[in-house]
């Protein structure tokens, strides 16, 4: 990554934006990744950073409820929308059904993709809960797992959707 | 088989677990590496003057500042950690910068200036091997050399009433672990260091980095797990040596995360390799010689080059029986990044030319490639592929017929032939030794602990690269003890608390963990049922271990807290070695494992795509501990294979990369892979096998190419000897006439 | 951009973000039953419209042969064809779309085809508004998109293709377009005058394929040659045409 580390510091801009049902204010540089915001700046961990240019979705998020990966996300693009994190679909006490399914099918290894994996399960499932298996190779087109061969992610979904 | 959630799951499948490239520290700094900007060159200068002036720059390494030993490597440390005069590759480093944010460290890298004298660049072992090539090392360009004889080949030869010869090529793979290189080092105030990064063998990288800063190595803690995947490819050091010098030079926490590209730029991938194989057969199909040779390219530096080709050497007649063997390797060094570990371990190389060897001669002779196999295959108590004797199984028969009826079946059912595809299907079985082989140090051990709070902690030196060894772990000690998972605490990847069990590699890491288990039981349940005989005042032989404690007649007399409670802990360790063949024969592996793929495809005839539409995989690895485990190692290997048959291939253009990223480097999405993945699990051993379950961590990755390739024969009838699979190739085969009535 | 930041291209000193003019982002039917979509418009709302999907399914199915839905979802498709190389590009070429900018002295139009010609905008600092497709109601479509694996790739070969036939079954109007990689696609325009007027014969179409891999010109990299490319994009534009005869 090439910064003008100058420029990008002087020139800092205040977004507001709700992460997983809380309003967020930060100070940054406009053009700070939505990633490192939420990594380094929220300390949010759970979204992943691997090839940093769109093309294998491990930082996959929710933006107002649509899939979007936060590496190619620039922090002013955030203001005033709502974002979702792995982080808002579980708390101490429960998990998300999807989650739910990935652990039971083993849909997941190494599980640095999974982050990624269960937001595009969640915005597939939402639009559509009984996906073909057409919907499943679509939904799941942006995010690559180099652990499992995808038989684990798959059936993992058709278990969330059955459940 | 049991399918049991694994203990890491729930942290990861809710993003809670934190890696080692999450992690962050108070005062801490973040780092980047300097790589050379040319594949080859003499280093004449190199200034840091202008970037040490940038405000938020706290540290710059060059070579001046590695204290004690300038070098790494797992055998041989021949990889500079900074560059001094020479550069042998894009990825060699040449000074690394800790800064305030990863922005200054990045702007000060483009201010260090360096002058270089480029030299020739040896971009392929051809020019590596020319007499006019410069010597890349003080031993010359040849890494190393490694062969196999047996028999009069010669005279083998003449007697064969068929011969197929062929050369086959392989491409470079990037192991393409999801979480790049990274992690967090931490100067201590008592002087030590912890590191915090991912790694395949935490007290191999204690010794390594002990060997550059001149330190202790009790003075060095490694936290090497969990790793976002690794498949070899971090057994090797890659950025520890700079996070440690900079944390020592600054006294803060740095932090380095390669980027995707930095990751493609530095780190070792799978060896290409160009194999020719020449394999005779008699009238009655019997193999009567087979000569190999091998040329891999290893890159600039050793690593593990060595024991890739002593592997491949040793697989190249993988499990048949043949009177007459000649094999011959060549690992040669050149300027094309660095070869080394990765999952397969030059066997799925080696095992894409034998099985396209066998289907070859089938179709010379006129006879089924099947039956061809079932002829020449080793039964139980055949010697291994050196001669040696090896654990008797007959696993290799097994897996063929499994794949055998798999594969009849899936021929009774083609898809409908339609006007622009055609569909085939292809058989390849292999061999695979587990363990590092004989004359290599693999030593292995466990520990087994009651704690003073009533855990029993069982405790590794193993690693968790996502393979799933903590799942192994936890199933093989409950099942062991007849204890439940809540009672267990489970210890690894962190030097300062484990035991050595050596590197977790090799497909090593189930057998090990089963076969200390067998050790470490006997002993710690003697003394737990002592104590609770003591505690509990009934006699030692009516107790046994159950959930949560002590067992009499179906009820829990004493839980293992309550035994724990104001005891010394009780502790039970084992040492041994990874089970060897009795032969002293170097290298040669003791126990395999064994796989049969079926493989279907589809070929486009107007683009000469391939989609492989079906693939089963039958292995024989002994019990499966866990099925989950288990079937993502194998469908995940083959996928990854299927990504190495069809569209993987680290591209380099003269010693630089072509491709930078995961939008040139392809690997397989879930599109490519069929949507129903299959496999059976052959579990059995013989009676007298006291060598429990093998690792299946590579065998799904090994014998998929060669399937894959003779489905494409049986579609349209060529014979591919190249990896990738290139679509232009296939699509001018056709041209070539054999499918020249549907062309335009 | 930021694709080209993590490849070392800085940002310019100043970036103006349009994202907010709700206007460069709608689909609306025009009053002759064209279709015009706002520049700004994210590539899978344009996908997934429901006029779009009606009356022009075949820019529906070539929207979903980019990237994936992620992507999609903040990419514009006014990005794409300024990209000059982008996979929405050759349906739009088939379907001889116009493109409006907004320049200093009002709106001004013209054909994807002339822009992409001379791949410059028409005046200086022009801001691209809006494409305007008509629906292909009476004609036949068809698209494809080859890369090297199935989905989220860069292209090798795209292709696309407009067909009316006359009564007696000849070619009334044809519109072939074949791109891929760095090539921009590019319409066949003698190809298509070699057909107009033309009875589809396999002798007719056979005779086609030199002349397609002439036209398309379409070059070659490390990973697929041109000749390849080449004889892609004739075997699926001829087998297009042969199998609707």
């Amino acid at each position: 990554m090439k910064t003008d580390s100058k420029r990008e510091e002087t020139e800092m801009i205040q977004v507001s934006f709700q992460l997983n049902g809380e309003p967020v204010q930060l100070t940054v540089s406009p053009v700070m990744r939505a990633v490192d915001l939420i990594r380094n700046e929220l300390g949010q961990t759970g979204t992943k950073i691997s090839c940093g240019i769109g093309r294998c979705g491990a930082c996959s998020i929710l933006l107002n409820g649509r899939l979007a990966v936060s590496c190619l996300t620039l922090a002013y693009q955030l203001e005033g929308i709502s974002v979702e994190t792995v982080e808002g679909l579980s708390d101490q006490s429960a998990i998300h059904p999807i989650q739910e399914a990935f652990l039971e099918e083993g849909g997941f290894q190494c599980g640095y993709c999974t982050p990624g994996m269960v937001m595009a399960a969640k915005c597939l499932l939402d639009s559509n809960p009984k996906p073909s298996e057409a919907a499943i190779q679509e939904a799941f087109s942006g995010n690559l797992c180099r652990c499992t061969g995808y038989g684990g992610i798959i059936r993992s979904v058709q278990r969330a959707c059955s459940s | 088989m049991e399918k049991k959630i694994r203990p890491d799951g729930r942290e990861k499948v809710t993003g809670r677990l934190k890696y080692l490239t999450d992690l962050t520290f108070p005062e801490m700094l973040w780092a980047k590496v300097l790589r050379s900007a040319y594949p080859h060159a003499r280093i004449l200068s190199l200034s840091t003057e202008k970037a040490r002036k940038l405000p938020g720059v706290r540290a710059i390494i060059t070579h001046e500042d590695v204290p004690a030993l300038n070098g790494f490597g797992i055998v041989t440390p021949d990889q500079p950690v900074l560059c001094k005069d020479v550069v042998r590759y894009v990825g060699d480093a040449l000074a690394a910068v800790a800064a305030d944010s990863i922005e200054i460290a990045a702007r000060a890298l483009e201010l260090i200036e360096v002058h270089y004298e480029p030299l020739p660049v040896l971009d392929s072992p051809e020019k590596a091997l020319a007499k006019s090539a410069p010597f890349l090392h003080p031993g010359g360009n040849v890494l190393h050399r490694a062969g196999f004889q047996k028999g009069d080949i010669q005279a083998a030869f003449s007697q064969c009433a068929k011969i197929v010869e062929e050369t086959y090529e392989v491409p470079r793979q990037l192991h393409a672990y999801m979480e790049t290189e990274g992690g967090v080092i931490v100067p201590e105030k008592d002087g030590s260091l912890t590191v915090y990064v991912g790694t395949q063998h935490g007290f191999k990288d204690r010794f390594q980095l002990s060997r550059i800063l001149g330190m202790p190595e009790e003075k060095i803690r490694i936290i090497s797990s969990p790793m976002g995947g690794s498949f070899g490819g971090k057994d090797e050091l890659n950025i520890q040596p700079y996070g440690a010098l900079l944390a020592l030079a600054t006294g803060r926490p740095v932090k380095i995360h390669q980027t995707r590209q930095e990751s493609m730029r530095s780190s070792i991938k799978r060896h290409p390799m160009k194999i020719t194989m020449k394999t005779g057969v008699d009238q009655t199909g019997r193999l009567r010689a087979h000569q190999t040779t091998i040329t891999a390219d290893t890159g600039a530096y050793a690593t593990l080059g060595p024991a890739i080709l002593d592997f491949a050497v040793e697989h190249a007649c993988g499990p048949y029986i043949i009177d007459a063997v000649d094999t011959k390797g060549l690992s040669v060094f050149t300027n094309n990044g660095v070869s080394g570990e990765f999952r397969g371990f030059g066997g799925n190389q080696i095992t894409f030319a034998l099985e396209g060897q066998m289907d070859r001669l089938a179709a010379a002779i006129g006879m089924d490639a099947l039956e061809l196999r079932r002829l020449n295959i080793r039964r139980k108590e055949d010697p291994g592929p050196l001669g040696q004797r090896i654990a008797p199984t007959n696993g290799a028969l097994e897996v063929l017929e499994s794949a055998a009826r798999v594969y009849h079946a899936k021929k009774q059912h083609m898809p409908k032939r339609s006007t622009w595809k055609r569909t085939g299907t292809g058989l390849a079985v292999t061999m695979h030794g587990g363990g590092l082989g004989f004359g290599r140090m693999d030593p292995a051990g466990g520990r087994l602990s009651l704690t003073e709070n009533g855990k029993v902690e069982i405790a590794f030196g193993f690693e968790e690269a996502g393979q799933g060894i903590l799942a192994v772990i936890e199933a093989v000690t409950t099942e062991a003890l007849g204890c439940k998972k809540e009672d267990l605490s489970i210890v690894i990847g962190d030097t300062a608390f484990v035991p050595s069990s050596g590197s977790t590699t090799a497909s090593r890491g189930t057998s090990m963990v089963w076969h200390s288990l067998q050790r470490l039981k006997g002993p710690f349940i003697k003394q737990l049922l002592q104590g609770a005989a003591q505690r509990t005042g009934i006699e030692e032989e009516e107790l046994s271990i159950g959930p949560g404690g002590i067992w009499k007649e179906g009820r829990c007399m004493l839980s293992f807290e309550s035994l724990a409670a104001g005891k010394e802990p009780i502790v039970v360790s084992t040492q041994f070695d990874f089970p060897v063949s009795p032969d002293p024969i170097d290298s040669a592996h003791f126990l395999y494992t064994y796989s049969g793929v079926v493989a279907q495809v589809e070929v486009d005839l107007l683009t000469g795509k391939i989609k492989v539409t079906e693939l089963h995989q039958s292995t024989a690895a002994g019990p499966v501990v866990n099925e989950l485990g288990y079937r993502g190692q194998i469908e995940g290997g083959g996928v990854m294979a299927l990504g190495y048959t069809l569209m993987e291939d680290v591209v380099m253009k003269e010693g630089q990369y072509a491709t930078e990223n995961l939008d040139s480097y392809l690997i397989p999405g879930i599109g490519d892979v069929p949507f129903q993945l299959e496999l059976e699990a052959i579990e059995t051993l013989p009676l007298e096998d006291h060598y429990g379950p093998r690792g299946v961590g590579e065998i799904g990755t090994v014998a998929v190419a060669p399937a894959v390739a003779n489905a494409i024969y049986d579609a349209i009838g060529f014979r591919v000897s190249c990896l990738p699979v290139k679509p232009e190739a296939v699509l001018q085969s056709m041209e070539r006439g054999i499918l020249h009535e549907n062309r335009f | 951009m930021q694709m080209q930041r993590e490849q070392g291209v800085s940002f310019p000193p100043h970036l103006i973000s349009l994202e907010r003019i709700q206007e460069l982002a709608d689909i609306e039917e025009t009053v002759d039953g064209s279709i015009r979509i706002g520049a700004l418009t994210d590539l899978e709302s344009c996908r997934t419209h429901p006029l779009v999907r009606r009356k022009c399914p075949i820019l529906s199915e070539a929207i979903g042969a980019i990237a994936s839905p992620a992507v999609r979802n903040r990419g514009t498709i006014g990005g794409n064809v300024l990209y000059g190389v982008g996979d929405a590009i050759p349906v739009l070429l088939a379907l001889d779309a116009r493109l409006s900018w907004f320049c200093e002295n009002g709106i001004r139009s013209e054909w994807i085809n002339d822009y992409l010609s001379k791949q410059e905008a028409p005046a200086k600092a022009a801001i691209l508004t809006d494409i305007t497709v008509a629906s292909p109601v009476k004609g036949r479509c068809f698209f494809r998109k080859i890369g090297r694996r199935e989905t989220f790739v860069p292209s090798v070969v795209t292709v696309a293709m407009y067909r009316e036939m006359t009564d007696r079954h000849t070619i009334k109007e044809i519109r072939m377009v074949a791109g891929g990689g760095v090539n921009t696609p590019r319409r066949l325009k003698m190809c298509e005058r070699e057909l107009i007027g033309k009875e589809l014969t396999d002798d007719l179409i056979v005779s086609l394929s030199a002349g397609i891999k002439e036209e398309a010109a379409l070059i070659g990299d490390v990973f697929a040659s041109a000749d390849y490319r080449r004889t892609v994009a004739a075997n699926l534009l001829l087998a297009a045409l042969q199998s609707d005869r």
